[in-house]
């Protein structure tokens, strides 16, 4: 049995001062190494001053999810770069709060 | 002494000291010449991991024979017994020990160490002797007690235990991850405590701990981000780290900073582990805790969710030296983290209570202190017969049949279904485990953990045979 697809739908594009990243299907387990990869590649093929992950399209997120926009921060900041999280769904955003990183990716609090 | 008295002392001398020279695969053989005295015949059965049937331990001793079968094959060789349907699996359910006379009257007696269950003994008893005499009752419920003591002593000193125990191959996951767990049972007088770990034969990064000292009672449930052997590796430094504090003397904050040091030091690609770390008083019911990220403990009272504990939070082990000045949660009045209770409205039912988690959970962020949020503990009063519920996001990230989420107002539905019921506690876990497993075909996509504590002397006492 599977859980919704197990490949990411992403695009990345460029926008003024920002790279985009918009991301669609679950992140988890099965998804987190190619969002990783797409995460990674973004930030080291465009000159930007932010990386914008943007979760409208990703209805679940679990811990290795959180640990793939970790890694991209740390990686982003290598090469001068910040990282925000735009457009969680409500549960993705619990997940970020739950694990306390919510404000490390400019998700607020409530 | 007198002569019945007499019988089963010789019987239980024999027993111990034979065994103290007795390799595990001798310990059926060990029992039968004992209790043969007796005129009765034993057999002894330990229930499988998954805790679904109950596997013969061989009465006839080691076997020089060399075993060509492949280890799958060798694993499905011994008689079993389902837990549901059979009066074996009645003793074991109920911790009431069940008499039978189908041709030779016989005793199924419930096999415990302390309150961890470990399967059941099959007395069939001399012609005459009815399975309903209180003396031979008593005897056997002696037996099953020493029978118990052993397993456990004897299982670390051989195969054969384990391997009744198992229907499949185990990983190596698991393998490294069960080493290191206590027992899934124990209680004192004032509480018991029992928890569940699914899928047992490949769980990887799940785990959990508890330590008894004095009146405190130290518990905690760790979920480490990936699967398989690398997460039950970064399950088992974090769980290391803090035992080791915690035998110092460390509190609660020491073990999870203890954590963060082990896994920095081993790991660089941020692994973390999310975890709940508390104390309970068992003579006051005073809880203290930290929770590292991890989704939000319950206490359950008359089967309602009255209380979300949201307090004491910090990063995951794992972050809280890596991520300087995060974890700043939005802070609240209470400062110190001390609990929100949900709307204890009894009309609503469990659903509304429980849904404060989901929605309402981070207000009480208390990430006060240092970088990780440190100095913060969540604290909470429970009351006699409270239950606090732990659990991994395996459990309400398990899918049901209709695609949705488990969710955490159903994981307290299943809790309040199978509490209700009256059996021992670690039964009523053993049934919302299968039931959550069941519900969407037994495949998980995440380790799922459950702890159930219960403040309670009432459910210690009926957690012994």
């Amino acid at each position: 049995m599977t859980y919704g697809r197990w490949v990411l739908d992403v695009r990345t594009e460029a926008a003024d001062t920002a790279v985009v990243v918009c991301v669609r299907g679950d992140v988890d387990l099965n998804t987190e190494a190619q969002l990783a990869q797409a995460l990674r590649d973004a930030i080291t093929t465009h000159q930007a001053d932010e990386l914008v992950v943007d979760l409208a399209g990703v209805p679940f997120l679990d811990s290795s999810g959180v640990r793939a926009l970790l890694q991209a921060r740390a990686t982003a900041a290598e090469h001068g770069m910040s990282v925000r999280v735009r457009n969680p769904q409500d549960l993705v955003a619990q997940v970020l709060r739950v694990t306390l990183v919510a404000d490390l990716f400019g998700v607020s609090n409530r | 002494m007198d002569d019945a008295l007499h019988d089963w002392y010789g019987v239980l001398a024999k027993i111990l000291n034979e065994a103290h020279l007795a390799a595990p695969d001798s310990l059926g053989q060990v029992i039968s010449s004992g209790v043969r005295a007796l005129g009765m015949e034993p057999t002894i059965y330990l229930v499988d991991v998954e805790q679904r049937s109950l596997g013969a331990l061989p009465a006839g001793g080691p076997s020089s024979e060399v075993d060509p079968r492949s280890p799958g094959e060798h694993l499905r060789g011994w008689e079993r017994l389902p837990v549901e349907g059979t009066m074996a699996g009645r003793a074991f359910m109920t911790l009431q020990t069940v008499a039978a006379g189908e041709r030779r009257p016989r005793l199924w007696v419930p096999i415990v160490d302390g309150t961890e269950r470990l399967g059941v003994l099959d007395v069939v008893l001399p012609e005459q002797t009815s399975p309903d005499d209180a003396a031979v009752r008593e005897g056997c419920l002696l037996l099953a007690g020493l029978i118990g003591h052993l397993i456990m002593s004897k299982q670390a000193y051989g195969d054969t235990l384990h391997r009744v125990r198992r229907s499949r191959l185990m990983s190596t996951s698991a393998e490294l991850l069960w080493q290191m767990l206590p027992p899934l049972t124990f209680a004192t007088d004032r509480f018991v405590l029992t928890a569940m770990l699914e899928p047992c034969y490949e769980v990887g990064g799940d785990g959990f701990d508890y330590a008894v000292d004095n009146t405190a009672v130290h518990l905690s449930v760790l979920d480490a981000v990936g699967r398989g052997l690398s997460a039950s590796m970064t399950c088992a430094v974090a769980l290391s780290a803090m035992r080791a504090i915690r035998r110092a003397g460390g509190g609660l904050h020491a073990m999870a900073e203890a954590a963060d040091q082990a896994l920095t030091s081993q790991f660089t690609d941020h692994r973390f582990v999310t975890a709940i770390l508390a104390e309970l008083d068992e003579s006051s019911g005073h809880l203290r805790y930290v929770n590292a990220g991890h989704p939000l403990p319950l206490v359950l009272r008359r089967g309602k969710a009255v209380l979300t504990l949201s307090g004491g939070r910090r990063l995951p082990l794992g972050l809280g030296n890596a991520l300087a000045g995060a974890g700043r949660a939005a802070r609240s009045d209470e400062a110190a983290g001390s609990d929100e209770a949900a709307r204890s409205d009894e009309a609503a039912g469990s659903d509304e209570a429980a849904r404060s988690d989901e929605t309402a959970g981070s207000d009480k962020a208390a990430g006060t202190g240092g970088p990780a949020g440190a100095g913060a503990v969540g604290e909470a009063m429970l009351e006699p017969g409270d239950r606090l519920l732990l659990h991994t996001d395996g459990v309400t990230d398990a899918r049901r049949a209709n695609g949705e989420r488990s969710g955490l107002p159903r994981l307290v539905d299943l809790a309040e279904r199978y509490s209700a019921a009256g059996l021992p506690i670690a039964e009523t876990l053993r049934r919302l485990s299968h039931a959550i497993l069941d519900q969407q075909g037994g495949r998980l996509r995440d380790d799922a953990t459950l702890m159930l504590v219960e403040w309670s002397r009432l459910a210690a006492h009926r957690s012994v045979p």
